[in-house]
């Protein structure tokens, strides 16, 4: 930058640039301060400091606190040559507010440490300077005054910049600024004693500025009365020690601590004495345990506390700590506050939570032994830096109650666990994620432990919140991992006993995992209720017991009202229902199956609902939000496998839909009764002018599809039971059998679909040879059909034939059909209209109609909600509403469970 | 056949006095061993004051503990002096024919009250004496008296747990008594208190449950005694809510369910009886994971697998079963006749040429009787089809009219004219009356207007049933 471009230009926009600097410093707050200095240090060389005495006088001005002072400065200016010698040292030391727009032309020379300093020794000189002459007549307190504002403002960035770094206490606060206050303080006495007796007044300016001064003089005394104490014993040992301490500075840190936070006395005789931040003295002694615990406890949450400088201290005071009052305290102050430390990150480091893992555990434990401590949401009020000890009373022992919140604890730390592990990618380090999950275990015997305490203690709410985390981390295991889960538990919990979950006890999983969500139908919550329900259709479902799982689902009423619970519930009710439709896929309920994933099919975004993935296409989601729903996604090895749920989905629809869609002629009926995501996948392969072999499991249904549209039903068969998903299931080999019957038994019926027009008669015996299936098998299926009138035809018992009568429509006769049809419907719509204009009277036919006709659509109107998997559960075609208005009646479903 | 009896299952949701009905029967029908019915019965009888009936048990039972009989009578005579003492005083209220023509004439149980109050000094605890003097009847085995004294009490008493309580008792001692007249009233009203809770404890689901399943079980003795009892049956258990009771607490009694379903089948439809049948295999395919028996297996296997062969052992099985089971002992011969019904009218919609000697193999007969039988069957128009036995090859012919498609499409316009100008018809009505102005006689308007609305109903409704069997002809 040139000299002149800055004469000319500067004026005007400095005066604007600080104004926004003022603005900034103040609404930003401290930080954004930080910021500016450090880049406006960089101003602060010889040349610029000579520059801007001249060209920006009026900018600085603003700095300055006093407007009288600043008056008095520019008359001082023309006349007085050190003044103005003064002043210039003055812009160069205020300049740390200057403005940005230099820094891009200069270079940094001093480091950021340096240049403060640079700065205060300037300041301190500028005082000395002005009180130096105290005897003489120039004797500026004006100058002084300010001068020692900034001076403080410095010191106080200073420390808040040193507490940071890594430099200990006591090289924190610059002797030079100590030598300082002590000097200005006798000048400043010895003034004022001596204006006592001085005939000839002070000027008013100058008299207000020196009381001004004497106040902070006093303030500051107070503020450093430690560190000043210790220069003053000893001027040169302090140097030394500052020195010292400063002979290996690290990079200073960002900031954390605020200005002037409290400094305590500092005891000198201790042996353990430590210096904590601050050039604070933190007594990590048994006795001084519970003060420091205060002093912890009253800066938590405060906006710049060291977090993990708190932990640290805890975790020593938790060594030195001798009684279990003592201990339980220190504890209950350590756990929330290693769960605090990951506020700002997105998990909490993994050695961390094991060790606030570890530490929850030994608290719970402690309390299970120590039964006359209990930790409480509310006690009556205590001194919180007294020991203390549970009283006797008439030879009885009162329990002593600490505050806390155990619950919450545990709460907080499962959930860690399971953010820890969103936060480990499974696929690419797998490693890692299984060392993470191996957590699991002994999360699970503290949750569990925690439970036998509040058992005990009889918090009916507690046992609640926790029954369901346990039940929450079993209900998805398969049996041997949750069976491992008790074993370490029975290892850890000798001699505790627990009524509702008997410990050392023989019992598989699922009647854990019933007895535990039968205690939570009892609780008052019906949340947890809801959960828990959930949880155990889950449960039933995994282990393929379909109707006591669905018919839970439907007593528990849930999808009427899950639209309205919570989001992560709805996701549960999500697993829990595709759960249910692959136990019916296993159990070799097709339609069931096809009508229970349908809806979640149909929406294409299974990923999502489920809570696997995030959304990926459609951005009308804003980060926010995505980032809430990331938070929502299920660790991975709670995942249910997709590809799993859409061969049982596929292959259900295929085995409904073939035959349905062979039935039907018109391509409107087609239209009407085919599920869409299955329709579409085959119009998409009739499209395409070759199929190559089947790649992936899609592939292979709709291959098989077509095989069995056509009638190969061996090709169909080989083709589905070449997936290779289905080997996950744990009754493979039945799913397989089952599988090749219906589809016989699916194809037999397309084919009779689709050939009976051009057949008069067809041997029973031949049709059983082609299908393999057993002649009493084939007689069956078509006797069905003829029964529901599917198929027009009669079988000759005698011949061992099956006789079509079917005849078929030509083209007119086909559309004069349509018509009539068309017709009549016109008709009822008249009637109808009728029937309501006319009023009540035809309510009931009404009713009846539209009854009859609400089952189709009924089913059809899905909401593309989260969770929408509901109502058109009911409406499509299970036709079991199976309900008295129990809402979630917690003791029927408890009723209806086979003990 | 011990294997499929229910009575285990049915005797929690009964009362004492009606298991030990149940019990009797079961001694008379040499199911389970004797010592162990003797057994039973002593048990359950212990309970109640009727101590001569409790001795003669006692007396079977070879190595029952020695029991003072005539103390335990003692002191029922005593409790039955001091009760009945303490209802005379409403006793002989009622027994005043003055008095009971006042209490006739009074609108509402609050005024009743007020009146007994006022003018023959009974208070509220002296109409309780006669609730528990009633209870005390029916335990001694004076069902009739106690049915006597229970609905006394239920005119006068405010109280809705007593009432319902006293409905209970009233409904046990009128099936005890045999009068099902009144049994059924007490069903009824049963029903309607249990479905329409309003507020009472009984709005909780679980005691709706509880209730609906103790009604279910009672109403058997009901039902199953009286004429038009099945068709009851069917109309109380085919409703909603007491199908999903059935479904939830107690699936053993879709036994009944179908027996009743099989049995009215032939019966003379009264209203807008359906065909339940079909109804009832889709619960019983649903519900097979937890209860079946011959009896629903015999629908199942008919119905939904089209097995014949099997449908007729199944049919066996199911008869004996019928036989003995308390309820449906009397229906037996009825039950299998429809059921044979069932089969042969599934069989022949199926079959074009049926061998008579396999038809009547299926229904479980000789030739000759099946002979009988399908000339019966070809007899009864029902059928919907036409059938002619060709005995030179023992072979039944039954040639069912194929609709051509112009039949389809007549059939679905016919009617359509008429329909429209129904509908013309009650516009022209309309508009002609809102030209008159008759605005003023609302009352009227109503009227007519709902005589017009009927007509269009009418029609429709009565066009397919003038058509022959069109929904079996079509489609």
């Amino acid at each position: 930058m040139s000299f002149f471009a800055k004469l000319g230009s500067s004026g005007s926009d400095t005066d604007s640039s600080s104004d926004e600097e003022e603005i900034l410093s103040g609404s930003e707050g401290e930080e954004q301060d930080e910021k500016l200095k450090a880049s406006s240090k960089k101003t602060n060389n010889k040349a610029s400091m000579f520059l801007r005495s001249d060209a920006e006088d009026s900018s600085d001005e603003d700095d300055s606190d006093e407007d009288s002072d600043e008056d008095e400065d520019m008359s001082d200016e023309s006349g007085d040559g050190r003044q103005r010698l003064a002043n210039r040292f003055l812009r160069g030391a205020v300049s740390s507010d200057e403005d940005e727009e230099d820094e891009e032309d200069r270079t940094v020379v001093m480091s950021a440490k340096d240049k403060r300093f640079a700065e205060m020794e300037q300041a301190i000189h500028n005082i000395q300077n002005a009180t130096k002459s105290a005897d003489g007549a120039a004797n500026d307190w004006v100058l002084a005054s300010s001068e020692l504002d900034k001076l403080n403002r410095f010191i106080a960035r200073h420390q808040t910049a040193m507490v940071a770094s890594p430099i200990p206490a006591a090289g924190h606060i610059p002797p030079a600024f100590l030598r300082t206050l002590v000097e200005l303080e006798t000048a400043v006495t010895s003034t004022i004693s001596a204006e006592k007796g001085a005939t000839k007044k002070m000027a008013p300016v100058k008299a207000k500025a020196l009381s001004g001064m004497k106040q902070t003089l006093k303030k500051k005394a107070k503020e450093f009365e430690l560190t000043l104490g210790q220069y003053a014993a000893d001027p040169a040992e302090y140097t030394a020690a500052y020195e010292a301490a400063n002979v290996a500075p690290s990079a200073p840190k960002a900031p954390k601590r605020p200005v002037g936070a409290p400094q305590e006395g500092q005891p000198d005789d201790g042996d353990f004495m430590t210096i904590g931040r601050g050039g604070r003295a933190l007594n990590l002694t048994a006795d001084g345990v519970l003060r420091t615990l205060r002093e912890i406890v009253e800066q938590r949450g405060k906006k710049n506390t060291d977090r993990a400088e708190t932990i640290k201290i805890l975790s020593k005071l938790l060594e030195v700590s001798a009684t279990t009052y003592q201990r339980i305290r220190v504890y209950l102050a350590l756990i929330p506050a290693r769960l605090d430390y990951s506020q700002n990150l997105s998990h909490m480091p993994f050695d961390s939570q094991v060790a606030c893992r570890t530490e929850l555990q030994a608290l719970i434990t402690l309390l299970l032994n120590e039964k006359d401590y209990v930790v409480q949401d509310t006690v009556e009020e205590y001194d919180d830096t007294v020991e203390r000890e549970p009283e006797i009373k008439d030879g009885k022992t009162q329990r002593l109650g600490v505050r806390g919140n155990l619950i919450g604890m545990l709460e907080n730390l499962d959930n860690e666990f399971t953010k820890t592990l969103q936060h480990t990618d499974a696929h690419e380090k797998g490693a890692d994620y299984i060392e993470r999950l191996r957590e699991e275990v002994p999360i699970y015997t503290t949750i569990v432990k925690a439970q036998i305490l509040f058992e005990r203690e009889g918090w009916s709410d507690a046992v609640a919140r926790a029954i369901m985390r346990r039940l929450e981390h079993i209900y998805a295991k398969p049996d041997a991992i949750v069976d491992h889960f008790e074993k370490a538990v029975n290892q850890d919990t000798n001699g505790l006993t627990s009524s509702i979950t008997p410990l050392h006890s023989q019992r598989d999983a699922s009647a854990l995992v019933h007895s535990l969500a039968v205690f939570i139908y009892q609780s008052e919550e019906p949340l947890l209720r809801a959960r828990a329900i959930l949880a155990h259709i889950f449960s039933h479902a995994t282990h393929g017991r379909y109707h006591q799982a669905r018919d839970l689902l439907l007593m528990s009423h849930l999808q009427d009202t899950v639209s309205h619970a919570d989001v992560p519930t709805q996701i549960l009710y999500n697993r829990a229902v595709m759960q249910l439709g692959l136990a019916a896929f296993r159990r070799g309920y097709i339609s069931e199956c096809q009508t229970i994933l349908s809806e979640m099919f149909s929406t294409m975004r299974q990923k999502e609902l489920l809570a696997q993935a995030v959304q990926r296409y459609g951005s009308q989601l804003t980060p926010e939000q995505e980032l809430v729903e990331k938070r929502r996604l299920l660790p991975f090895h709670l995942h249910l496998n997709i590809e799993l749920l859409e061969a049982a989905y596929l292959t259900s629809c295929m085995l409904v839909e073939v035959p349905l869609l062979a039935s039907v002629d018109t391509e409107e009926q087609k239209r009407r009764v085919s599920s869409k995501s299955f329709k579409r996948l085959l119009d998409m392969a009739e499209k395409q002018a070759f199929m190559g072999p089947p790649e992936n499991t899609r592939d292979h249904i709709v291959k098989a599809s077509k095989a069995l549209q056509a009638g190969d039903w061996e090709r169909a068969k080989e083709l589905i039971l070449t997936i290779k998903v289905w080997t996950l299931l744990d009754n493979a080999a039945e799913v397989k059998e089952m599988l090749g019957q219906k589809i016989q038994e699916e194809g037999l019926r397309t084919y009779l679909f689709t050939y009976s027009p051009h057949y008069a008669s067809l041997s029973l015996d031949s049709l059983a040879t082609t299908f393999s299936l057993s002649r009493q098998r084939v007689v069956s299926i078509i006797s069905r059909m003829i029964y529901t009138d599917e198929l027009q035809a009669s079988l000759d018992s005698i011949g061992g034939v099956v006789i079509f009568h079917r005849v078929e429509q030509t083209e007119v006769q086909r559309l004069a059909q349509q018509l009539a049809e068309k017709t009549v419907s016109i008709v009822e719509q008249n009637e109808k209209t009728l029937d309501i204009k006319l009023g009540t009277m035809g309510q009931e036919r009404g009713a009846e109609r539209t009854g009859a006709g609400g089952d189709g659509a009924g089913g059809r109107g899905k909401g593309e909600r989260r969770g929408g998997t509901r109502g058109s559960y009911r409406g499509g075609g299970r036709g079991r509403g199976r309900g008295f208005q129990s809402g979630l009646g917690g003791a029927m479903s408890t009723r209806r469970v086979p003990a | 056949m011990a294997e499929y009896d229910i009575t285990q299952r049915l005797i929690p949701h009964l009362d004492r006095h009606l298991a030990i009905v149940i019990l009797n029967h079961l001694a008379d029908i040499d199911v389970f061993p004797a010592g162990q019915i003797a057994k039973a019965q002593y048990d359950l009888g212990k309970a109640t004051n009727m101590v001569d009936y409790v001795q003669g048990l006692h007396e079977q039972l070879p190595d029952a503990e020695p029991t003072d009989f005539q103390r335990l009578r003692d002191e029922a005579t005593a409790k039955y002096t001091d009760l009945q003492e303490k209802a005379q005083p409403v006793m002989n209220v009622i027994a005043d024919p003055e008095a009971v023509a006042k209490l006739r004439s009074g609108v509402d149980r609050e005024k009743n009250l007020e009146m007994l109050r006022s003018e023959y000094n009974i208070n509220i605890d002296q109409i309780n004496a006669l609730y528990h003097f009633g209870q005390y009847q029916y335990t001694l085995g004076a069902y009739a008296q106690a049915a006597n004294f229970l609905y006394h009490f239920l005119l006068f008493s405010p109280s809705f747990e007593l009432n319902i309580s006293a409905h209970w008792g009233k409904l046990a001692s009128n099936i005890l008594s045999g009068e099902w007249e009144s049994a059924l009233t007490d069903v009824k009203d049963l029903r309607d208190a249990i479905d329409n809770p309003h507020g009472t404890s009984m709005a909780k689901p679980l005691a709706q449950l509880q209730a609906r399943t103790w009604l279910l079980h009672w109403s058997l003795f009901v039902f199953f005694n009286q004429a038009q009892g099945c068709q009851g049956l069917l109309e109380m258990f085919l409703a909603p809510a007491y199908l999903n009771t059935i479904q939830t607490s107690c699936p053993h009694l879709l036994r009944y369910l179908v027996a009743a379903a099989v049995i009215s089948r032939r019966a003379p439809k009264v209203g807008r009886a359906r065909d339940h049948i079909k109804d009832l295999t889709r619960i019983i395919q649903l519900e097979e994971y937890q209860y079946s028996d011959p009896v629903t297996g015999f629908l199942k296997d008919l119905f939904t697998d089209f097995d014949f062969d099997k449908a007729q052992e199944r049919l066996t099985v199911a008869e004996s079963v019928v036989r003995e089971d308390f309820f449906l002992s009397g229906f037996a011969d009825d039950f299998v006749e429809n059921a044979r019904w069932l089969v042969s009218e599934a069989f022949c919609r199926i079959h074009q040429k049926i061998d008579i000697d396999q038809l009547s193999r299926t229904l479980n007969m000789s030739t000759e009787e099946g002979e009988r039988w399908i000339v019966n069957l070809i007899r009864d128009s029902r059928m919907g089809v036409e059938a002619k036995i060709d005995l030179k090859s023992n072979m039944l012919h039954i040639s069912r009219q194929n609709t051509t498609p112009t039949a389809t499409l007549i059939e679905t316009t016919r009617g359509l004219a008429f329909r429209s100008q129904a509908v013309q018809y009650a516009m022209q009505n309309a508009s002609g009356e809102r030209e008159r102005g008759e605005r003023g006689e609302r009352g009227e308007r109503g009227g007519r207007g709902r005589g017009r609305g009927g007509r269009p109903n009418g029609t429709a409704r009565a066009l397919p049933d003038a058509v022959p069997e069109p929904s079996e002809v079509a489609a």
